[in-house]
């Protein structure tokens, strides 16, 4: 495998899984709006998405004759796959037909990311890898981070049902898109209004093209996204006049609208830039494509649910099962994570010679595990349950991210090279 | 005056017991650990990074080279000036203080809630829990026309699924029964503290213990010594560790490294002991100290000539070299020819000799242009002098070529011998750690901690039959540790079968429509 191109053939399978998963997402939906008899459809179209991805990670597991356990990209098609798996066990086992709409949004943004990736390959299984611990370590890895996804969901949803101030949401999310429009190629999107596209060669990043329209599309879209967290920050913290506080919210909302606009029309428009280029390709810039993707899904869904609150509330089920549904993702979620660490230094004893290497993805794992662990003991302790815990359970839920895939972009690289 | 002191002491002593038993605190220590382990993955370590690095790191963030100089100034000093610093968070006083104090809080809250727990394990006392209200879920009674002893007969033969346990006791109210299952899942939590515990104090001895080390063996060659990091000095291994055979497998492309073997022999004072052949993710064990194979180098062997011009007299020189591992600047000749004394020394060996932009290098592995390269110095010279010496083209004179005016003929030659052996040399990682076999049982305490915590509820139903003239009530009622909404529901099914055994002995409907209640109690879980 290794040295020749990468394997590609499964590639249509998750073109197909992600359509699904859409499909599903929207039937899902309409179900939640407007009450229609097709919860199952849903559900269906959910799990026929994933059973057809799973059907490609056999075909690449086959075609490669090696352990898919190998590269980023094989992790976030497992870590889509899982989230899939352990939302449909939760709906069957609370009984509950509505987890899938606030689930599948976090889906499809890992499956696009899947698909934009460049590099699709899966690796050359280096002697350290090659034991029978990666298959256990990977395997109860993605367990615990797809239940932790759906732990996430129902955080989100129970925040809703607790009635925390839809001007929250509006602060948290603007905040988490402005600070995602700012990071793109280190703020030279705002500062130079251009979307700059680089491309490496020998290893020195050299300018390949410099998209103004992109640019001062997705400038004004921070803009926007700035000025509705100031608002919405205003309007959640001070207890002013309601007729002021009328008057700001229509702005606010009208900027966050206008902010999510403008990241579809500028993701629009980037796209179009980019399969319309001489050399470029849509797979050229992943990364900034991925994260303008997710803060469009996620402040597209945020808009939805500040534009129809009350009928989010309604619909919604009881507190109480929200709130087992948190604990069960992570009862779920925290014995395998523990597992996780725990095979994980297994492996490096046999591998390296010691159990644990203060390795920064090693220490992530471990952040996340002692944010759980937190959120456990918050659950017992009066004052602490409720809203509080769902907190943690969303910062527990960003470490898990911060250990997929922030170590290995924004620490400085260690033992976990490969992944 | 006395004793009112004597209770503020008490008291004093109490509430630092209460406090550092207290669930705030352990909630507040794990993510104070957790947000200083999250400034390590983000800031890099002087455990994965050398201290070039850092220096580079440092320059180039000043936000962080200040905030160092800030952590740096009360950190107490280290060996290794990185470690005592942000740069070694892992090893600061502060970092490992907050996990001690942990440590300390699960200690204490687990020893103190040592008495809640027993009062889970006491014998059956015929106390009939309410069923509403306290850790309960769900209660039911009913009222039926049927005598004491049938009905007892009756709950005696249930076979309740998972209630392995079944306690009866008459009291005065009248028969009481007390099902129980999966109390053991209320150890669960005291497993895991211990583990965790276990963990910490593993951890502990591990840094008070651990060393690592490196030896790098030729095909053949045997020590009995070896380069500790720790120390930073050779020491001995007490028995001594041969290298057999060395065996690299590429995978197809013939580039990248599918796996490396090598056959190990320990032996002590000449009598072997072990054998074994390690591998990466294999290593050999040996009196606490385990070798793992690490790294892989490729050496060569080779004989340089000297050769005598006037006499035609040459002299054998065996050297031998590798990529960087071999320290080839000790290997320093003399030689006395019939004109004075040379002095010659192996810089470099090149498999494939080729010359780039930035200087000598090699194109592969293999022996296509093996050339030696010599700092060589004689007597009849002003100044040393390097030579290339090439096996396959032993009249070339690599340093004439590159030499406008050639002053004197030097009255000797180098020869590199063509024949050239390949020697494999293995590169082993020891170490040794007394901690780890602590921590690996703390990790088993921890596992099988979990798994009684999360899929052991214990439940508990209470069934009390009371007779009374003509009819029996019997009261039912329940409580579960955990997931009390599931086991309402169970609770309820076991009522209605309940009533329908009843049903197939008095063949009446609604046998128990006497009396009948339904207490909810709102629970979470």
């Amino acid at each position: 495998m290794n040295g020749s191109s990468p394997f590609t053939g499964d590639l249509i399978f998750y073109y197909a899984s992600t359509f699904l998963f859409i499909a599903s997402a929207a039937l899902y939906g309409i179900n939640f709006f407007f009450k229609k008899k097709i919860n199952l459809a849903g559900r269906l179209a959910a799990f026929a998405g994933f059973l057809v991805q799973s059907a490609g990670m056999a075909l690449r597991w086959a075609e490669t004759g090696q352990p898919i356990f190998i590269s980023l990209y094989e992790m976030l098609l497992w870590f889509a796959w899982g989230a899939v798996l352990i939302m449909l066990i939760a709906e069957l086992k609370f009984e509950y037909k509505d987890l899938g709409f606030f689930v599948l949004p976090f889906v499809i943004i890992i499956m696009g990311i899947v698909l934009l990736m460049p590099v699709k390959g899966s690796g050359a299984v280096v002697p350290a890898l090659q034991s029978v611990w990666l298959y256990i370590h990977v395997a109860v890895a993605i367990i615990s981070y797809a239940a932790f996804l759906v732990g996430f969901a129902a955080a989100i949803m129970y925040f809703i049902k607790k009635n925390i101030k839809q001007s929250w949401f509006a602060f948290w999310v603007s905040v988490f898109t402005a600070v995602v429009l700012l990071l793109i190629n280190r703020g030279e999107l705002i500062t130079g209004r251009s979307l700059n596209i680089y491309l490496r060669s020998d290893g020195v990043p050299r300018l390949a093209a410099a998209f103004k329209d992109v640019g001062l599309i997705l400038f004004f879209a921070f803009i926007f996204f700035v000025i509705s967290s100031f608002i919405h920050f205003i309007i959640s913290i001070k207890n002013r006049k309601p007729q002021f506080k009328k008057g700001i919210d229509g702005i606010g909302r009208l900027s966050f609208a206008a902010g999510v606009l403008g990241l579809l029309a500028g993701l629009a428009v980037m796209i179009f830039r980019l399969m319309t280029h001489d050399f470029l390709k849509i797979t050229s810039q992943p990364a900034i494509l991925a994260f303008l993707l997710s803060a469009l899904i996620i402040s597209a869904f945020c808009l939805l649910v500040i534009s129809r609150f009350k009928e989010f509330q309604e619909r919604l089920p009881e507190d109480d099962l929200l709130d087992n549904l948190q604990y069960y993702s992570v009862k779920i979620g925290f014995p395998f994570l523990t597992l996780t660490i725990i095979t994980g230094a297994f492996w490096a004893n046999k591998a390296w010679g010691s159990y644990w290497g203060n390795d920064p993805k090693e220490w992530a794992a471990a952040v996340t595990w002692l944010v759980y662990a937190a959120y456990l003991h918050m659950r017992m302790t009066r004052g602490w349950s409720g809203i509080k815990a769902a907190i943690i359970l969303v910062v527990g839920f960003a470490a898990v991210i911060f250990t997929l895939l922030g170590v290995t972009y924004l620490a400085p690289s260690g033992l976990h090279s490969y992944i | 005056m006395n004793s009112v002191k004597e209770r503020q002491k008490k008291n004093r002593k109490k509430s630092l017991l209460d406090f550092l038993s207290s669930i705030p605190l352990a909630i507040i220590l794990l993510i104070v650990i957790g947000l200083l382990a999250f400034t390590g993955t983000l800031i890099p370590q002087a455990d994965i990074f050398s201290a070039d690095e850092l220096a580079a790191y440092n320059e180039a963030h000043p936000a962080i080279s200040l905030l160092n100089r800030v952590v740096s100034s009360f950190q107490i000093a280290d060996r290794d000036p990185w470690r005592s610093s942000i740069y070694g968070i892992y090893h600061s006083w502060w970092f490992v203080i907050a996990i001690l104090l942990l440590a300390l809080n699960l200690t204490v809250c687990s020893v103190r809630r040592l008495a809640l727990l027993k009062h889970y394990f006491k014998r059956f006392d015929g106390t009939v829990s309410s069923g509403a209200g306290g850790s309960s879920g769900a209660g039911f009674s009913g009222r039926y026309e049927l005598g004491k002893d049938e009905l007892v007969k009756l709950v005696r033969k249930w076979n309740l699924k998972g209630f392995h346990s079944r306690e009866e006791k008459e009291t005065p109210e009248g028969t009481a029964f007390r099902f129980q299952r999966g109390r053991i899942g209320r150890l669960g939590y005291l497993v895991v503290h211990l583990g965790i515990l276990m963990v910490i104090i593993g951890a502990m001895l591990s840094s008070l213990t651990r060393e690592k080390g490196f030896v790098w063996l030729r095909e053949g060659e045997e020590t009995d010594r070896y380069y500790s990091r720790t120390a930073d000095a050779e020491l001995p291994l007490g028995f001594s560790i041969k290298a057999g055979r060395l065996r690299r497998v590429m995978y197809g492309d013939g580039k990248s490294v599918k796996d490396w073997y090598s056959d190990l022999v320990v032996s002590r004072n000449g009598s072997e002991i072990l054998r074994k052949t390690i591998q990466v993710n294999d290593p050999l064990r040996f009196e606490g100290r385990s070798f793992y194979q690490a790294s892989w180098n490729y050496g060569y062997s080779f004989t340089l000539k000297v050769v005598d011009k006037k006499t035609v007299e040459s002299s054998d020189f065996p050297l031998s070299a590798g990529n960087d591992l071999i320290n080839i600047e000790g290997v320093e000749k003399t030689y006395s020819t019939s004109n004075g004394r040379v002095f010659f020394r192996l810089q470099a060996f090149y498999p494939d000799f080729i010359i780039t932009e930035e200087g000598f290098a090699t194109r592969s592995q293999e022996l296509n242009n093996p050339a030696a390269v010599l700092l060589v110095y004689w007597e009849g010279l002003k100044e040393a002098q390097r030579k290339v010496v090439f096996s396959k083209l032993p009249e070339m004179d690599f340093a004439r070529m590159h030499q406008k005016t050639v002053a004197i003929e030097e009255p000797f030659k180098f020869v590199l011998d063509r024949k050239i052996a390949t020697l494999d040399v293995t590169g082993m990682e020891i170490s040794s750690d007394r901690g780890t076999d602590v921590v690996y049982i703390g990790f088993y305490l921890v596992i099988a901690g979990m798994f009684l915590t999360f899929y052991f509820n214990h439940s508990r139903v209470w069934v009390l039959i009371a007779p009374a003239r003509g009819y029996c009530d019997v009261r039912f009622s329940g409580s579960a540790h955990r997931n009390k909404q599931m086991f309402d529901k169970e609770l309820a099914k076991l009522f209605i079968g309940f009533e329908k055994q009843i049903e197939e002995i008095t063949g009446r409907k609604n046998p128990g429509s006497v009396k009948k209640k339904n207490i909810k109690g709102k629970n979470k879980q």
